[in-house]
């Protein structure tokens, strides 16, 4: 009970079949580069620089917004995670193919941590696509009211014990992404 | 399911201020739902739906919601009642019953749902600290001669801490050394009443009432003056959170698009359109429940399932109660149903009456079971009843 934390609120983002294909192949494939990064769309920008506690402008005058996020189920473990812009008023959270040398996949995103991993040599979405979980895939980040991050994921279908005020009934939703609040409902 | 954590609060905002509540809507809104919700809240410790607690130690469930903190003193005793025409004071207060006995047949008392309420609380060797009652169908019961003088004590002004205390009026008992003969309660249990004694304070009441009845079985006003009246209206956001849609995504149906409406969109937009129709030509309290519609199957690989689904719904449920309200509005029915406006091609399910041979219609709906339909008709007449 100790280590028990007050949540603010949880963004959370679903990774489709495509994005899990790019960040799990290898970084340079024949027929071209392509995104190594998680795409943030348009309409959870502002969702998104609102959980981040960052206006728009501050954000368009930096290169990057990094945090240091803990793994949840190892919280001695952080690592950053690197907001960056990205055309057409989108976002994304940046190197995190686990392949690039340049990686900084999150730990709390990793094959340790259960994460699904497709194998190294993959070369196109159709192949990924067998080690994408059934029921989908989503990367959360949660917030303290002190401002901590911590992150981790959900994968496969809802489990149908999981009430709909619990907060870890959105974490499995079938939706792009989002922010929950600390109220149910908000 | 947001509005069902906001009724909860609703009713507990009520119990703070020391007012019982009328859950009063139509039938199928969600009003029991609300209350076995509630039932169990009281029976088990529940998660609140403020707050969230993250347990950074555990990767598969790391996230609950802090226990609820109940207005009302715990442990709580819940009890579950519905009024009828034949329910009495004797069943709800006090009633007295004959025993026998070697020296011949005495009357002795028993203590009503109520009384035994009061008793439990002011009885040392209780684990309880207060009572809950539900109490469904309250219009249906004939509220004065089942409260009697404790009509009063639904009003904690005058119970124990209230404003204005007053001692129990139990005169039907007779009284040796400042307390009255037993009592018999339920389980057994015997207590005997002190003169004086003052109603206790932490018994609540949660009554439902359906208000299509209300014409024809109104409240009585001195008891609907003693509620917090919380309504529950339809609400077809739960239908479609139950059925995955977007509810931003639904099209309004319009020339271009009401041919393609998917069948949970159009049974959401039907319930729409059916209930303002209702609340216009009759008034907001017979309107249709969504619970009406909860049983569509949804993740079905065929839509014709759910079309089907629909039209059975239509009518073993929806129909019939559509007749009912419009029971001697029979031109509204028909404009409802828009008999005389069909869709420029194609069959339709409802039309007016002729006799055999004889192409003079009369203003009369032909009878129709709409699920025994070719699945094309049943399609065209439920998108085209959305508009």
């Amino acid at each position: 009970m100790t280590n028990k934390l007050k949540i603010k609120r949880i963004w959370w983002r679903s990774v489709q079949p495509g994005e899990f294909y790019n960040i799990e192949r290898h970084h340079r494939i024949e027929g071209g580069g392509g995104s190594l990064y998680i795409e943030i769309p348009s309409s959870m920008v502002p969702q998104t620089l609102d959980f981040l506690d960052i206006t728009i402008a501050d954000f368009n005058s930096m290169s990057s917004f990094q945090i240091q996020a803990f793994v949840i189920g190892n919280p001695q473990l952080s690592g950053p995670i690197e907001f960056r812009s990205k055309a057409g008023g989108r976002m994304r959270i940046a190197n995190q193919n686990r392949q690039q040398p340049s990686s900084q996949r999150h730990p709390a995103w990793t094959s340790m941590r259960d994460f699904p991993r497709a194998p190294d040599n993959i070369t196109n979405k159709e192949e990924a696509l067998q080690y994408f979980p059934d029921g989908g895939l989503r990367i959360y980040i949660a917030k303290t009211f002190e401002g901590k991050y911590y992150a981790g994921f959900t994968k496969g279908h809802r489990p149908s014990k999981i009430r709909d005020n619990d907060p870890m009934f959105e974490l499995y939703s079938n939706k792009v992404g989002g922010v929950i609040n600390d109220e149910h409902g908000k | 399911m947001m509005n069902m954590a906001n009724r909860i609060k609703d009713i507990f905002s009520s119990w703070e201020k020391g007012r019982n509540v009328l859950l009063y809507g139509p039938p199928a809104t969600g009003k029991t739902r609300l209350v076995s919700e509630l039932f169990q809240i009281l029976n088990t410790k529940t998660e609140s739906n403020e707050g969230i607690i993250l347990d950074p130690n555990d990767a598969n469930t790391p996230f609950s919601r802090p226990e609820e903190k109940l207005p009302i003193p715990q442990p709580v005793k819940v009890v579950w009642t519905t009024f009828h025409q034949s329910y009495s004071y004797e069943d709800f207060v006090l009633g007295l019953r004959p025993e026998i006995s070697e020296s011949g047949t005495r009357l002795k008392p028993f203590a009503g749902i109520f009384l035994d309420a009061a008793l439990e609380l002011s009885d040392a060797s209780s684990e309880y600290n207060s009572v809950v009652i539900f109490i469904d169908e309250i219009n249906r019961g004939n509220a004065a001669r089942i409260f009697g003088e404790f009509m009063t004590f639904l009003d904690f002004d005058y119970r124990e801490d209230g404003r204005v205390p007053l001692p129990l009026p139990l005169r039907q008992l007779t009284y040796t050394d400042g307390e009255s003969e037993e009592v018999y309660r339920a389980a057994g249990v015997k207590a005997k009443i002190p003169i004086g004694y003052t109603f206790p304070k932490h018994i609540y009441i949660v009554a439902t009432m359906n208000s299509v009845d209300r014409a024809a079985v109104p409240i009585d006003s001195a008891l609907a003056r003693r509620f917090d009246r919380i309504e529950i209206r339809p609400n077809p956001s739960v239908l479609a959170q139950e059925w995955g849609l977007d509810e931003s995504a639904i099209p309004a149906p319009i020339d271009d698009n009401w041919q393609s409406l998917c069948p949970h969109e159009t049974a959401y937009l039907l319930l729409d359109r059916l209930n303002l129709a209702i609340a216009t030509d009759l008034g907001s309290e017979f309107e249709l429940g969504h619970g009406l519609f909860a049983t569509l199957t949804t993740g079905v690989l065929s839509e014709d399932i759910v079309w089907h689904d629909l039209a059975k719904v239509w009518d073993e449920v929806i129909y019939p109660q559509l007749e009912d309200r419009y029971s001697g509005r029979p031109e509204q029915l028909i404009e409802l149903l828009h008999v005389d406006n069909p869709p420029l091609s194609g069959s339709y399910a409802w039309t007016l009456r002729t006799t055999r041979g004889s192409s003079v219609q009369s203003r009369t709906l032909t009878p129709v079971r709409v699920s025994e339909l070719l699945i094309e008709e049943i399609q065209r007449s439920f998108r085209w009843l959305t508009r």
